[in-house]
């Protein structure tokens, strides 16, 4: 069995650590220090034990795959549908690949981050080290996304992300063997800022507050917004900066704290069961009557439409990294009408992002020729272009070489009225369109991000 | 006269003092009912909340500390300071599983100079010191102690993101390795403001971190700029640390106290509203008070004809007492003339008793002088003057027999008479009369019929009338005489199509002594009228000017019952039915 060695060596010192803490350890530390005993180690238990929960292999066997791709989504918790419909995709894209002779044979491993970066660290390990992963992917939290990045740096492993948005990741600590083919969140609020600055000429509004989680998303997302904000010139006085803590049960404190200071625009840059237990609260006030609420990055999702119900809050702008009812085009009705027959319900956006990250690498693995050339493969990847679901028509997206971030143009809608995607009751309408190169970052904000100065 | 104090003012003076003095009573009710929330709300359980909240505060620190003293004491944990490639897998580990929270930010090692050397990012890791440590400092921060722990900040909220505390403690050297340094748990201060909750008294409480540098940190994690009114102090949580907090009832009684404000508005309104209605409705009653004064005015007066104006449905008292007024007129009208009648009868009476002894009897001898002189009279001429004078004595013998019918009416017996037997004396006896003016007298209806009455005096009546309508026809014109039966009463219609009357002779042509024509006497109507009323009947005239007249006699139609009756009472008085006709005198 790969790995069993190195796993073998590993628990022991596990086991110390354990037996060393002894009843010092929190019953939740000893209970999670287990649980990484029994997943680094499973060889130690009889084969006919069921693999660790969430693991699945999906494509060729391994005896047959040109290419071992390792994903790490969340399946647990919170943001479980995001990892679940991420699977769909990937699914989806094997299929195409499947059908396509000339497509190298991919063997595809996904398992269950839980949206901690301690774990999928460890877990990225193993891919690395026992599946012999050529490349690893995923990644929802912007938090876990970094640290498993940084681990593809110092592995020299590409990582390909799929969801997590945190403009860093290809900014500043961006590199070489980082890959994003989703939107992130400077796309997404460099389109948001140019909403607002068209906002502004209507409405005249002045006041802004940001409410985001207290993690890396949020703080990169509340800088970005600052950042695009400056450059369209729009001005604004900040009224109030809120960090609740991601997965935060109960965001009363925060919306009363905005009740009391009301903003003209508050921007939430909170996603999936966060923003929707945001709504949930912050409906039965009157929140909603005293400001407009924006979530530029994730709002737009389709479980968030859904879970709005028959009658969206007034005057909500949303966004998100992919919509089930745009772009119009005949590839997007595809990958959802393809979506739903596979799973039965609507993608929520990290499906098209999983979707598009086989894709790209398939197409990489064939124009590198061979996966196991990393240095091929980044090039290939660099400029590489690709016709995803979320390309509006005569769009073909592309990934930055400066940048290695997908290039993506963005839509902001509003709530309308729409029964056409059941359950959703509404869905997004009265769309802006902001085009792929009028979001991407200049050279110059680049190297300000990168702390690049030109002398 | 006016009065000196409206009814409608005292019951406006009395609804206001009710109106205002509820009001009154509810506001100090209200009153009394909020203090008494308030004392309940904030006073009661406020040191309870607030010791709840210092413990829960204290034991997120201790908590911390705990967590800290896990990696602290550990032996491999110096290795991240002296090698760290040579810190085993494990406790890199147990050190990313402990920094894995979302209230850490991560976890950071100083080296002895307190320098940062090495950070595990946590799950709300970002910025500085994660991926760059040059902005990053402990520089300017308060420190306090708590046990072997070091307290370290807030770092304010800033542009480089929420704030922060790091709760420090060194490493623990074992026997071979002599490594100075510390280990530290990066916080999200948000992690702790947070925990400043009420329970039950949103916007009432309100609590504040007062940090070791004097600044106040909302349970947001956000820097109050501004020290709120009323601040109190708290207990201390940490060395430094305190829990303030602001009574604020006024926050969650506010909506009460627009309430009630909104109550004292609405109030003054209805005042007002009140004082207008009972102002608009005092003139509207006083006007229909004063016409109601002026009508009994009026009648005291003597206008007897005055008469309130109503509708035909009563709206209100004022309306049912009008229509009362003017019931009370009418009867007090026909009252009134009743007594005069009965006045008139009465003088008539008695002038009439003392014409038939004073005029009949020498009227008698009168005649039979006349009577004696024309037969012995052989001038033509005189004697046919002597037979004018016998008329004359005639006519007025039936004068004075008419005043004393009137004067003393005398009911007759009354007896199941045919119609038959009536309509054929009336056209018997008025036969010379139509004949003379041209007149045709007919008959309808079902003779069958019969009346229970007094024959003489139903044949006297009904001539009279047919006589009347014959005299107010023009030559050609045609009286009719109709009956028809209606229920236990008969009716006999006189129509003529003579000269008909004004509404203002209709309403007094049964008045004794009215009469339009220069030979009528003005009783013979009267007669009828009052004949009829005494044989248990109705007497309706209807005319109009220039087409007709038409009399309606109603009597009890004969039947079973008044046959029995009749037959009874014609046991007891056989002889009563000739009184009628019957001078007393005579």
């Amino acid at each position: 069995m790969p790995g069993l060695r190195a796993r073998l060596r590993q628990a022991p010192i596990i086991l110390c650590t354990i037996t060393f803490l002894g009843g010092l350890l929190t019953n939740a530390s000893v209970a999670f220090v287990m649980l990484l005993v029994m997943s680094s180690g499973h060889a130690t238990v009889p084969a006919q034990v069921t693999p660790f929960v969430g693991r699945a292999e999906l494509g060729a066997p391994e005896e047959t795959a040109d290419a071992t791709v390792a994903c790490m989504f969340p399946m647990t918790g919170r943001s479980a549908n995001y990892g679940k419909d991420s699977i769909v995709g990937i699914k989806l894209a094997l299929e195409e690949l499947a059908a396509d002779p000339d497509s190298p044979r991919l063997r595809v491993i996904v398992d269950d981050s839980r949206s901690k970066s301690s774990f999928a660290v460890r877990m990225a390990e193993d891919f690395i080290h026992q599946d012999h992963a050529d490349i690893l992917c995923g990644m929802v939290s912007s938090g876990v996304g970094m640290a498993v990045s940084r681990l593809a740096k110092e592995r020299k492993t590409i990582l390909i992300g799929t969801d997590h948005a945190s403009s860093r990741a290809t900014l500043e600590e961006g590199h070489k063997y980082y890959f994003r083919v989703s939107s992130d969140t400077w796309y997404s609020h460099a389109a948001g800022a140019r909403y607002l600055k068209e906002l502004q000429q209507t409405n005249g509004w002045n006041k802004l507050a940001f409410l985001g989680p207290d993690y890396e998303y949020g703080r990169v997302a509340w800088r970005d917004l600052q950042q695009a904000l400056g450059l369209v010139g729009v001005d604004y006085e900040v009224t109030g900066t809120y960090w609740p803590k991601l997965y935060e049960p109960d965001y009363s404190l925060y919306i009363q704290a905005l009740l009391e200071s009301p903003p003209d625009v508050l921007v939430v840059s909170l996603w999936g069961g966060d923003f929707t237990a945001f709504i949930e609260q912050a409906r039965t006030t009157r929140l909603f009557k005293q400001m407009r609420v924006a979530n530029l990055d994730a709002g737009g999702d389709y479980e968030t439409l859904v879970s709005l119900g028959p009658k969206a809050p007034e005057g909500l702008i949303l966004s998100a990294r992919h919509h089930v009812n745009w772009p119009d085009t005949q590839l997007n009705r595809h990958f959802v009408n393809r979506f739903h027959a596979l799973s039965g319900h609507y993608p929520s956006y990290p499906a098209q992002g999983a979707y598009a990250g086989i894709l790209t690498i398939a197409l990489a693995i064939r124009k590198a020729g061979k996966v196991t050339d990393t240095e091929a493969m980044i090039s290939a990847l660099e400029g590489l272009r690709i016709r995803l679901p979320k390309d509006p028509e005569g769009y073909v997206s592309y990934i930055d070489p400066g940048t290695h971030q997908i290039v993506q143009a963005q839509a902001v809608g509003t709530p309308v009225p729409n029964t056409h995607y059941p359950p959703a009751q509404v869905m997004l309408g009265n769309w802006h369109i902001y085009d792929a190169e009028s979001l991407k970052p200049s050279p110059a904000l680049v190297k300000k991000r990168r702390g690049e100065y030109d002398n | 006269m006016k009065p000196r104090f409206s009814l409608v003012g005292r019951y406006t003076l009395l609804s206001l003092t009710l109106m205002v003095g509820s009001i009154a009573l509810l506001s100090a009710l209200y009153a009394a009912v909020s203090d008494l929330l308030t004392e309940r709300l904030a006073g009661e359980r406020l040191e309870a909340q607030v010791a709840g909240n210092v413990n829960r505060l204290t034991s997120f620190i201790e908590n911390r500390i705990y967590q800290l003293e896990t990696l602290s004491t550990h032996p491999s944990t110096p290795l991240y300071l002296s090698y760290n490639d040579a810190v085993p897998e494990g406790v890199k580990e147990l050190v990313r599983v402990e920094a894995d929270s979302p209230d850490l930010y991560g976890v950071l090692f100083f080296d002895g100079n307190e320098a940062l050397t090495d950070v595990i990012p946590g799950q709300a890791a970002s910025g500085s010191p994660y991926w760059d440590r040059e902005s990053w400092t402990l520089k300017g921060l308060p420190t306090v102690t708590f046990g072997n722990s070091e307290i370290i900040g807030p770092s304010l909220p800033g542009g480089d993101g929420p704030a922060w505390l790091l709760i420090r403690q060194p490493l623990r050297n074992s026997a071979d390795q002599a490594i100075k340094g510390s280990i530290g748990l990066h916080v999200r201060l948000a992690s702790l403001t947070e925990l400043m909750r009420t329970e039950n008294l949103a916007g009432i409480l309100t609590f504040f971190l007062r940090t070791p540098a004097g600044d106040l940190i909302d349970a947001t994690g956000n820097l109050q700029t501004t020290t709120p009114e009323a601040l109190r102090t708290g207990p201390e949580v940490l060395p430094g640390w305190r829990i303030d907090y602001v009574v604020s009832a006024s926050e969650i009684l506010s909506p009460l106290r627009d309430a009630q404000l909104g109550l004292y508005a609405l109030a003054s309104v209805m005042v007002l509203g009140t004082v207008a209605l009972f102002w608009a409705l005092a003139r509207s009653l006083r006007r229909r008070v004063a016409r109601l004064t002026q009508g009994a005015e009026a009648f005291a007066s003597g206008d007897l004809k005055f008469r309130l104006s109503a509708p035909k449905n009563d709206k209100d008292e004022i309306d049912v007492l009008a229509h009362a007024f003017n019931a009370m007129a009418d009867r007090l009208q026909e009252m009134i003339q009743r007594t005069v009648q009965a006045e008139k009868l009465a003088v008539l009476g008695e002038f009439a008793t003392g014409v038939a002894h004073e005029v009949r009897n020498p009227l008698a001898t009168i005649k039979l002088t006349v009577q004696a002189l024309e037969k012995g009279e052989a001038d033509d001429q005189r004697r046919d003057l002597l037979i004018s004078l016998e008329d004359e004595i005639d006519r007025l013998n039936r004068v004075v027999g008419n005043l004393l019918d009137y004067a003393r009416p005398v009911a007759g017996a009354p007896q199941p008479v045919d119609i038959r037997r009536i309509f054929r004396h009336a056209s018997v006896l008025t036969s010379g009369l139509a004949e003379t003016h041209h007149v045709t007298v007919s008959t309808s209806g079902d003779p069958r019929q019969s009346v229970y009455a007094s024959p003489d005096q139903v044949i006297q009546c009904l001539v009279n009338l047919v006589a009347n309508a014959i005299q107010a026809c023009e030559p050609g014109g045609v009286v009719q005489l109709r009956t028809f039966r209606n229920g236990d009463r008969t009716t006999v219609d006189v129509t003529d199509n003579g000269s008909g009357m004004h509404e203002s002779v209709l309403q007094r042509v049964t008045e004794p002594f009215f009469t339009t024509r220069q030979e009528g006497t003005g009783l013979g109507l009267s007669i009828t009228h009052q004949l009829i009323k005494l044989n248990g009947g109705d007497l309706l005239i209807q005319s109009t000017k220039g087409e007709g007249t038409t009399v309606s006699v109603t009597l009890p139609a004969a039947n079973s019952d008044n046959l029995l009756m009749a037959h009874n009472t014609q046991k007891q008085r056989p002889a009563d039915n000739r009184h009628a006709f019957t001078d007393p005198d005579h």
